[in-house]
């Protein structure tokens, strides 16, 4: 557009044209073509300007955010930030991960967890961020998330000390309200991990540091859940995973058959289901 | 009552038919035909009810016709256990887990409450068999296999005599005799109290003093001014049985009515280990968080209940976990299943749930610091300063092996120690002892005049390596040396002032080098 032209059509026109070039992310915005007011008395006959079929019209045109279009033109989210997707896990005592997952352009996201056999689900956050502890459940293991859209991300976990903890795992396919329950003596204190939201697959952790002047003691485990309207009359479907010092791990399925719906209010106990923790003298 | 009824029932065959339907077997060569009912069909073989009786034909040689015929193609193995809760709680479902995953199939086991699963075996393309576990007692667990409710007994004892005669009487066969019976696993009856309590060694006749409510204060046994609060499992338990017959019947007692009852061992044993002035009586793998207590002789031999002693039933309450199979033919799951209970793979499942398993271990001639102390202390007329030298130098320079022969009468083996020739023989068989030689070694106890005891203690020696040897079929015994001797009564592991520990003493060991 010639600086004469511009002179020509009015100084507003001309501004707008002048701050769409010079905006560094507007080359894919189709140009705004305004309506131009035929009524210029003063001016000489233009012929090729005055001829108003030479401009499209676009009624009802609204302008673009810049923060729209930076959004949707430059890989950034809504807070301005990068959409890279990220999966951290730091170490953190105890044989635990603080796992972080970052992912600023999937907010509010389903994601599925696999680790060591176990899967849970979680979700991000309206920035799209996630975090959370993970007690290891395998001196080296893969865990991997997996976005709702097919995003998957992957890291390697080693946890080298996990030789001194005796740990159960019990994932839960289903959101039923099953617990893994445990009575431990007194001198064998437990720490208990939940993971994953409660609408979906969740993963219990007993988790039990075997110091080294340790007596022999027995833990012993089961399942219980409040019998009510919404889980009545379904299988519950778990996998349960045990590590053990100086043992190989032991992993199971099960299937609990549904508890009759005559027994709503009820307690739903199974004492023989899982293996007892038994700890055996250093 | 309603063991009784089922019992009846199974004698009469009612129960027999799980899926009662006609089916004509021909022969491929359309020679003969059996028009029956069939009874079942393992996969491999028919088992048809005909006017002639029940007739197992193999599969392989006949076409079936007739409503009753099974699907071929889809054929799943079912095979039922029940019986004993100490086997069907942690021991089998472990047991069951690691033969799948030996085989490459995986499980999923269907929990239907407490005492009743089933495990689902499938292999990449479908289901191939369902294993049904009930947790109930030993005398249940022989009742559905009478009835045909059940394929595979578990049992902490063996059959008693109306179970044998009535299994004979419901055409299941005589349950004493062929290998019917396996041991799977040891355990041991023992006592327990809670880790503050500071009694921890009572004698045989203290304990059953105390549960035959003879003896009801700590300070009767060296404790404190205190109450005994004495708790038993069930009396329809396997365990409150052997208890009652081989601790309290030679006594002439029964367990106290007045003594408290635990509906399962793991309430038992944790009343017990919460409880200064309890005791219960449990198993060694269900100790739980309490403490153990030994067995104390009077001649100041203390048999603890260890996993070594149990092993070599240096302890005198072992309890094998048996289980007993049907006489007729089981699938071949099941079959495959009952011969992994006996390799090295289910070994290692067995002692991880916390019971002992019959590997053969060895210990070397210093471990014997303990009998050979007691043994010179009692050197005299019977037994001989030059009796005990032979000993040394005859031993010094070998390993004793765990597997020990021990008997019920005269050179009778009992059910552990048949399980011990067969393990013996399989080792023998693959070579474990290649290049080597195995001593037999009598002992005996000390009743009666020395002479006749060391005879008896060589021939029972000389017994079970003949033993070993008819068993042994495939081994090679020009790369093995086997030879036997007897020490008589020279080298005892628990006081002979008891019938329990002259049981004990009464026994053939084997020694490696």
């Amino acid at each position: 557009m010639s600086k004469s032209l511009c002179t020509l059509l009015g100084a507003g026109l001309c501004m707008f044209a002048a701050v769409t070039k010079a905006d560094t992310v507007a080359l894919a915005v189709p140009a705004p073509v305004p309506t131009i007011k035929a009524d210029l008395p003063h001016l000489p006959a233009m012929p090729v300007l005055m001829q108003q079929s030479r401009y499209r019209t676009i009624p009802n045109w609204t302008p673009t955010s810049v923060a729209d279009r930076t959004k949707a033109q430059a890989d950034i989210s809504a807070f301005g930030v990068p959409c890279a997707v990220d999966l951290r896990a730091e170490p953190m005592p105890d044989a635990v991960f603080s796992i972080t997952v970052n992912a600023p352009c999937k907010p509010d996201q389903n994601i599925a967890i696999q680790y060591a056999g176990l899967t849970f689900d979680t979700a991000t956050g309206v920035t799209g961020r996630t975090t959370f502890n993970l007690p290891a459940m395998a001196s080296k293991g893969t865990l991997v998330s997996v976005f709702s859209d097919g995003t998957s991300l992957s890291t390697q976990l080693e946890a080298p000390d996990l030789s001194e903890y005796a740990r159960v795992a019990v994932a839960w396919a289903d959101a039923l309200d099953m617990r893994l329950t445990a009575n431990a003596p007194h001198h064998t204190p437990v720490s208990f991990y939940d993971l994953g939201e409660e609408t979906g697959r969740t993963v219990q952790i007993l988790s039990h540091h075997q110091s080294p002047d340790i007596n022999r003691a027995v833990i012993r485990l089961g399942v219980a859940a409040p019998i009510t309207a919404q889980n009545c009359g379904q299988e519950r479907y778990a996998k349960v995973r045990h590590l053990q010092p100086n043992m190989p791990p032991i992993s199971y399925d099960l299937m609990l058959a549904p508890t009759s719906c005559d027994r709503i209010g009820g307690n739903l106990e199974l004492k023989n289901v899982l293996q007892d923790l038994k700890l055996a003298a250093n | 009552m309603k063991k009784f009824a089922r019992l009846v029932c199974g004698a009469l065959l009612c129960a027999a038919p799980v899926m009662a339907q006609d089916v004509a077997l021909t022969s491929r060569d359309g020679t003969f035909r059996i028009d029956g009912t069939l009874l079942s069909y393992d996969g491999e073989f028919y088992r048809v009810d005909t006017i002639y009786g029940p007739l197992t034909l193999d599969g392989e040689g006949v076409d079936c016709d007739g409503p009753g015929c099974p699907d071929l193609a889809s054929f799943v193995a079912e095979v039922r256990f029940s019986g004993t809760r100490r086997m069907a709680d942690v021991l089998l479902p472990a047991l069951i887990q690691a033969f799948a995953e030996r085989n490459r199939l995986t499980v999923l086991r269907e929990v239907e409450d407490d005492t009743h699963s089933t495990f689902v075996l499938r292999d990449t393309d479908r289901v191939r068999a369902r294993f049904t576990l009930r947790a109930t007692t030993t005398a249940e667990g022989f009742a559905d296999l009478i009835a045909e409710e059940a394929d595979i007994a578990l049992a902490l004892r063996e059959p008693r005599s109306a179970e044998v005669a009535m299994a004979q009487e419901a055409g299941s066969g005589d349950l004493v005799r062929g290998r019917r019976a396996r041991v799977i696993a040891l355990d041991g009856i023992v006592a327990i109290v809670a880790v503050d309590q500071p009694i921890k060694s009572l004698s045989m006749d203290q304990i059953s003093g105390i549960f035959s409510g003879q003896i009801t204060e700590w300070s009767a046994v060296g404790g404190a001014e205190a109450a005994i609060l004495a708790q038993t499992p069930q009396p329809d338990t396997g365990l409150y049985e052997v208890f009652q017959s081989r601790v309290l019947a030679p006594r002439g007692t029964t367990i106290s009515p007045d003594i408290q009852t635990q509906s399962n061992l793991e309430e038992l044993v944790d009343t017990v280990a919460d409880d200064s002035f309890a005791i219960g009586l449990t198993t060694l793998s269900e100790i739980g968080n309490a403490d153990p207590v030994r067995i104390s002789g009077t001649c100041g031999f203390e048999q603890t209940p260890s996993i070594a002693a149990l092993r070599s039933e240096d302890y005198p309450l072992v309890m094998p976990l048996m289980m007993f199979t049907p006489a007729r033919r089981l699938p071949l799951y099941a079959r495959q299943f009952l011969e992994f209970t006996s390799s090295p793979a289910a070994d290692l499942v067995i002692r991880r749930s916390g019971f002992v398993d019959q590997s053969i271990t060895t210990s070397d001639f210093g471990a014997q610091g303990d009998r050979l102390a007691h043994a010179i202390s009692r050197a005299g007329p019977e037994v001989p300063l030059s009796e005990l030298q032979r000993l040394v130098d005859g031993l010094r320079s070998r390993d004793r092996l765990s597997t020990t022969f021990r008997f019920e009468v005269g050179t009778k083996l009992d059910v552990q120690s048949s399980e011990n020739i067969m393990r013996l023989a399989r080792a023998l068989e693959t070579g474990t002892f290649d290049g080597r030689s195995l001593l037999f070694v009598g002992f005996s106890d000390s009743e009666g005049p020395a002479g006749p005891n060391m005879r008896l203690a060589r021939s029972r020696a000389e017994k079970v390596q003949e033993l070993v040897r008819d068993a042994a079929k495939i081994a090679d015994f020009s790369q093995v040396e086997m030879t036997s001797d007897a020490f008589g009564e020279a080298l005892p592991i628990a006081c002979d002032d008891t019938d329990w520990g002259r049981a004990i003493n009464r026994r053939v060991e084997v020694w490696v080098n």
